[in-house]
């Protein structure tokens, strides 16, 4: 069953369109990663999916409903920016949270013990949310995001701004949430989450689709042009070679997109320096976001990748 | 579809979020505090500079008034003390002060007043000689014309000595002269009622705790209550936009759901006040034998012209709330509104003086002055007619379902707009626009 269809959706805030045509289906039991520059769309996406903003064209049907709020109930929503009642006790406000997607208090009390026992947050239980730290608030919005076991979870950047510990803790939670079942679709700028944790990821730039499938395709797509190389001489061996086309970085590490054969470029790599590790391999999705969305990025291949 | 169990439960939330902090049960106790207090201190205060002994000079160019002025005013001056001799109120201590033969009026005139600057004297008086002719006019210098003890004294007592003055020359005694121009006193009485079996009821004596008191407390109650729980919903909006509280619950309600939540909430505030409040006045006025001075009927329009002032004022403020995006620009935007709902406090005493007159019946219909000026005329009398109170109450209904629908407008609007907040022109755009 398809948990979130969105069917040619465009959405204009005075004369910036900020979503064009945009069709995406999201089927349920999946775990879903939004990836896109900062005011590509996502969030208005993500909002509009959430009914708290109408698309101007195009419809959107959650679990199946359209048009109304009627499908909120089973939807977790995680804002990009948190909010929480400084003054309230964790307790009281997760049962608030969870009274307003009509929940049973019964179960919300039983799914509140369990979150927080599994967030390491019990003995918060009657503080007030003022007295956590950052990392624990989180947390606290996460657990407030899915206190009513909702069939659909939308997490807008819920690992951003978090230490890795905290970020493994959160991520354990969503695939918790898969394992029960939920649909989870969230955005994010760490493309390394998208690949590990997305059985399928969608990249939306400047409002339109143009990335959509799971990562192999995606990648199958980008072709095997793309090697990493540790060398002697670093990123300094590679300057002046003819077939090199782009290069990333990392320090000891380098990814290098090739416009030849990689085997002539091993022969020429090994005449300049000594080779540690060569690996040829499909490019990353980090790569393949900076190619989409780099400043002088090709607009006619955009519009290629997009179909 | 609205759920009406999603307003409930955030009504509930918004309800104990308000009744549990600390600044509603100090705001219980201030109000009356700053209520009574406001009515000790000046009673108190006025009192204790009202003790003083005023030292007057008095130029008596009749030569004929001064020394029975003297005579009242020590009777006056024992009237101020108390059996045991502690004081009650003030004392004038005259002397009097001759223009010397030959001398100029102006010189005394220059040298009093500078006695006065000199803080010796506290004023002087003039009796002229053309006080017996058909102008009559008495000349009061001082430098604390604000204060009216003395000067009233001074009216009524040289009035009636002036008259005494001319009777003398009928030969009558003087103290049925003064028995004649004694003041009069004046009876203010309700009207005659006449019950069921005919029989005619004797006029109530007119009590100013009932046709005074009780109005203005019942208004000032009403002002109070409005003004102390709908304004801290403009706090309430404003903090989860600024937080972003407000998506999180937009992703589970209507913004019209968490605006009449909120609404419901902080009536329900509003009336956990006013019962309070109402039952505390209600045992104070019973125990000093006021327990008949307000009728159930006056409770129940007070009950509903609050829920309905509630409704309209606390749209205004969620609307504001939601429109600013800082705690400047929503000063801003609630100063008119607040000059809208302080209105009725500037023109309550013109009501209170003519209730039936023709300004007090137009402004008590202007439904956002309506609540207060309503609830005062309808414990003043003569009271507003039955058609008064109904075009009032539906005028009123009117607004505060206008007010809910244009609110809830603004309000789902202004709640995601983060950056530069709105003004009056945009609201009314985002109104009409829908």
């Amino acid at each position: 069953m398809t948990a979130i269809d969105i069917a040619g959706v465009s959405k204009t805030f005075g004369s910036h369109l900020a979503v064009d045509d945009l069709s995406l289906s999201v089927d349920e039991g999946t775990i879903y990663g939004f990836i896109g520059p900062n005011g590509s769309g996502k969030t208005t996406t993500l909002r509009m999916i959430m009914n708290i903003l109408l698309p101007d064209r195009g419809a959107i049907h959650l679990l199946g409903r359209t048009g109304s709020s009627a499908a909120r109930d089973d939807v977790g929503y995680l804002p990009e920016e948190r909010g929480l009642y400084r003054k309230m006790s964790v307790g009281r406000l997760l049962h608030y949270y969870g009274a307003l997607k009509g929940a049973a208090a019964a179960d919300i009390e039983r799914e509140t013990t369990f979150w927080l026992e599994r967030l390491d947050l019990a003995k918060w239980r009657h503080h007030k949310i003022e007295a956590l730290s950052k990392g624990m608030s989180q947390k606290v919005q996460l657990i407030a995001t899915v206190i009513a076991r909702p069939r659909v979870v939308i997490l807008d950047e819920p690992f951003s701004g978090l230490d890795p510990v905290n970020a493994n803790v959160l991520r354990e939670a969503v695939l918790e949430l898969r394992r029960r079942g939920a649909t989870i679709v969230f955005s994010t700028h760490d493309m390394g989450v998208a690949e590990e944790m997305c059985d399928r990821i969608f990249m939306i730039f400047k409002g339109r689709k143009v990335l959509d499938g799971t990562l192999d395709e995606i990648q199958a797509r980008y072709g095997h042009d793309t090697v990493r190389v540790r060398t002697e001489a670093g990123r300094a061996a590679l300057d002046g070679q003819p077939d090199v086309e782009a290069v990333s970085d990392y320090g000891n590490l380098q990814e290098v997109r090739l416009t030849t054969d990689p085997q002539a470029f091993l022969a020429r790599l090994i005449e300049r320096t000594p080779v540690f590790h060569f690996e040829v391999t499909r490019p990353s999705l980090h790569d393949i976001f900076v190619r989409i969305a780099q400043p002088d990025a090709d607009a006619g291949r955009i519009a290629e990748v997009g179909r | 579809m609205i759920s009406w169990r999603k307003v409930w439960t955030v009504a509930v939330t918004e309800f104990q979020n308000a009744v549990r902090s600390k600044a509603f049960l100090i705001g219980i106790l201030l109000m009356p505090s700053i209520a009574a207090l406001s009515a000790v201190i000046p009673k108190f205060a006025g009192d204790e500079l009202d003790k003083l002994e005023r030292r007057v000079a008095v130029v008596d160019e009749t030569g004929r008034l001064y020394p029975m002025l003297s005579l009242v005013a020590d009777q006056w001056n024992a009237a101020q003390l108390n059996k045991d001799g502690s004081v009650k109120g003030p004392r004038f201590r005259l002397h009097e002060v001759k223009i010397p033969a030959g001398g100029r009026p102006e010189d005394v005139r220059m040298e009093l007043s500078d006695r006065v600057r000199d803080k010796e004297i506290f004023a002087f008086v003039e009796l002229p000689k053309a006080l017996f002719a058909d102008a009559p006019r008495i000349r009061y210098y001082t430098d604390s014309p604000t204060f009216q003890p003395l000067p009233r004294w001074l009216e009524e007592v040289v009035g009636r000595l002036v008259i005494a003055e001319r009777l003398r020359n009928t030969n009558v005694d003087p103290q049925t002269m003064l028995a004649l121009v004694r003041e009069m006193q004046l009876d203010r009485l309700g009207l005659l009622t006449r019950s069921g079996d005919g029989h005619v009821a004797a006029a109530k004596v007119s009590d100013p705790i009932r046709s005074f008191v009780t109005p203005l407390v019942l208004m000032m109650l009403m002002f109070l209550i409005v003004i102390s729980t709908a304004s801290p919903l403009l706090n309430s909006v404003m903090e989860e936009k600024m937080t972003r509280i407000s998506e999180v619950l937009l992703g589970s309600l209507s913004p019209f759901e968490l605006m009449a939540g909120k609404l419901v909430g902080v009536i329900g505030v509003s009336m956990v006040l006013s019962t309070l409040y109402l039952s505390g006045a209600y045992a104070f006025a019973v125990y000093h034998g006021y327990g008949d001075a307000v009728t159930a009927g006056q409770i129940v329009w007070f009950v509903v012209y609050l829920i309905l002032a509630m409704t309209i004022y606390g749209s205004l403020f969620i609307a504001i709330g939601a429109a600013a995006t800082d705690l400047k620009d929503a000063q801003a935007l609630m100063t008119p509104c607040m000059l809208l709902f302080m209105a009725p406090i500037f023109i309550w005493m013109p009501v209170v003086r003519a209730p039936g007159s023709t300004m007090a019946i137009a402004a008590s219909l202007v439904p956002f002055a309506t609540p207060v000026l309503m609830t005062l005329r309808m414990a003043l009398t003569p009271a507003p007619t039955v058609w008064q109170i109904a075009l009032g109450f539906v005028l009123t209904l009117a607004t505060s379902v206008f007010f809910v629908w244009a609110g809830g407008r603004v309000f789902r609007v202004g709640i995601l707009m983060q950056g530069k907040s709105a003004n009056f022109a945009e609201m009314w755009r985002w109104v009409r626009a829908g």
